[in-house]
């Protein structure tokens, strides 16, 4: 467990120190290559031979620098940087591209804000009553017209909540705007208006 | 070493060496070499000493319950 914050920390430290470790590795690897060039000299190799055998037996070199670099560093973090980087370079070069994506983009997020804020509105957002669902409406049986037809006088609604058994309480709204139509916006204690 | 049975290029033990340096199982230090050459040494540090330890012991368990099984299996497969 602490072994692997160790790691995980100085992963991170290699990340931010590319350049004073990459010097260094490239420092150890030729010294490692002019050990073995010397050594093989020393076993009777002609120079060039001596180098060529140190080079096989060494492997790819550019591989071992990639393996290096992925054990000591944050190799998803490098190629992500890149990717990036590389997005960025493309669409830099092809503006028509770049802001015909942004603008469809921008059309899409603004799209789908309109669509939420409408459907949050009317579907998602509770009533603004206490236990909405036990909510209901008084509806008039004729069917000819509908819910358009039910509309009451305020003697009828006064004596519907005079004679109210059934409901906790009753209220009406005034369905039509006309132009004195107001909105209700805050929330206090209802008052009576007459006119 | 290893009798030739495992043949690694000598470019893989790079990044074998980083890991162990980031777990803080070896420390390195850039010195001279007999020839007079500068070249970077490796030594196992304290910590690195215990982990080995306890990694040996580990791999000593492991191969031998693995060797008595296999034994067990080439005598025929009693208890």
């Amino acid at each position: 467990m602490m072994d692997s914050i160790h790691e995980t920390l100085n992963r991170v430290r290699s990340f931010f120190h590319k350049e004073p470790l990459e010097r260094e590795l490239e420092a150890e690897l030729t010294a490692h290559m002019d050990l073995a060039i010397e050594e093989n000299m020393q076993r009777g190799m002609s120079q060039t031979d001596a180098r060529r055998q140190a080079l096989i037996r060494f492997g790819g070199v550019d591989q071992a620098k990639t393996r290096h670099r992925e054990a000591r560093g944050l190799p998803a973090l490098d190629i992500l940087l890149q990717d990036l980087r590389y997005a960025l370079r493309g669409l830099r070069r092809d503006r028509v591209f770049a802001s015909v994506a942004v603008l469809i983009l921008a059309l899409g997020i603004g799209a789908n804000i309109v669509v939420f804020s409408v459907v949050n509105t009317i579907l998602l957002r509770p009533l603004p009553f206490h236990d909405p669902q036990q909510l209901a409406t008084i509806v008039g049986t004729s069917e000819k017209a509908g819910l358009a037809d039910v509309t009451y006088t305020v003697d009828t609604f006064e004596e519907f909540k005079e004679r109210n058994h059934s409901f906790q309480d009753l209220t009406g709204y005034y369905a039509y705007s006309v132009s004195d139509n107001s909105i209700l916006t805050g929330r206090s204690e209802p008052c009576l208006f007459l006119k | 070493m290893s009798g030739d049975e495992v043949l690694l290029n000598q470019g893989t033990i790079y990044a074998s060496l980083v890991r162990l340096q980031q777990r803080g199982w070896i420390a390195a230090a850039w010195g001279t070499s007999d020839n007079n050459r500068k070249a970077k040494f490796y030594s196992i540090t304290k910590k690195g000493g215990k982990q080995l330890a306890a990694d040996t012991a580990y791999w000593q368990r492991l191969t031998g319950v693995i060797g008595r099984v296999l034994s067990m299996h080439a005598k025929g497969g009693e208890k």
